[in-house]
């Protein structure tokens, strides 16, 4: 398929069927690094020793969340990109990122009940970690749906802009301000914690050396599907320039 | 340390594991896939409206 030049779309752009070869390359390195990650998570880290197999949910459910903050954080950026510039793009990254970020802090809060069942007896508690967790995914998911909302697309953008900038104070709570609380039983697997969580576990060097892979694998699980769903969104403007352009002719 | 861990074996929780990856697999292929659908939906618009374009001259 050749390159089509579409003149006069706010998304103005040149975009072939075929993916680029940057991309395609990066999809197949990601999917390695997928591989690697799994062998890492299974075969190379250690057994835990007081919660045995089931704590190796923790390299990809602890991965899933950062590159989720990291995907909310992009947001924040292109939302401040947008209200500056005013450019279509940066709305796409924008709300592109909001539902892969979505999708992988779905995989952390559907993952972790999972080891809850077993480390606390049951597989969700009001915990302020978790309900943080919660509302955060309440407040990007709400995101997608309310922008759904709104016909015009520059009111929907600037409305995507401040509430991706706005709904970031959930990812900050989420991740930092529930480390100052001490009533909290989440275990806090990466970083300081004022809390003593239920399902501590020490990091020896290959299940740390296995978290870290797995961080930067989701990085690039991150950017992988980040660059197919901004394709994505300027197909769905193609879509929509050529529809306008041919009702315009009938009627 | 020592006598902690022989008087408490380590769990068999290779169930809970299975479920867990399970859980993510579906999740992160089902995101995948619908991204393909929506891709492939869009590329068939595409090409329905281009033909249509080029029949109204």
């Amino acid at each position: 398929m050749s390159a089509t030049v579409v003149e006069g779309s706010p998304a103005t752009t040149v975009t072939t069927h075929r993916p680029p070869l940057a991309l395609t390359v990066l999809t197949v390195f990601t999917a390695l690094m997928l591989l690697a990650a799994s062998y890492m998570a299974f075969l190379y880290a250690p057994t835990e020793l007081t919660m045995g197999a089931v704590q190796r949910i923790f390299y990809f459910h602890v991965g899933a969340a950062w590159a989720g903050a990291l995907a909310f954080l992009v947001t924040v950026v292109a939302g401040v990109a947008y209200l500056i510039t005013g450019k279509r793009s940066w709305d796409i990254v924008g709300f592109s990122s909001v539902e892969v970020g979505l999708a992988l802090v779905t995989i952390t809060l559907a993952s972790g009940p999972v080891w809850a069942q077993f480390a606390w007896g049951k597989p969700w508690t009001w915990d302020p970690k978790l309900t943080a967790a919660a509302v955060m995914w309440l407040s990007y998911a709400a995101y997608l749906m309310l922008r759904q909302g709104i016909e015009d697309q520059r009111r929907q953008a600037r409305f995507g802009a401040v509430y991706g900038i706005v709904a970031f104070a959930s990812v900050m709570v989420t991740y930092v301000g529930v480390r100052f609380i001490t009533a909290t039983i989440h275990p806090a697997v990466v970083g300081p914690s004022a809390s003593t969580g239920q399902g501590d576990f020490g990091m020896a060097p290959r299940i740390r050396n296995a978290m870290i892979f797995s961080f930067l694998t989701f990085t690039f699980v991150f950017a992988t599907l980040l660059w197919h769903r901004i394709r994505l969104a300027h197909l769905t403007d193609r879509v929509a320039l050529l529809k306008a352009r041919l009702l315009s002719r009938l009627g | 340390m020592l006598a902690a861990i022989i008087q408490n074996p380590t769990p068999d929780t290779v169930s809970y594991l299975i479920i867990g990856y399970v859980i993510i697999g579906v999740v992160g292929l089902g995101y995948v896939i619908t991204l393909l659908i929506r891709q492939n939906n869009l590329r068939r618009d595409l090409e329905m409206l281009k033909r249509l374009e080029e029949e109204e001259g």
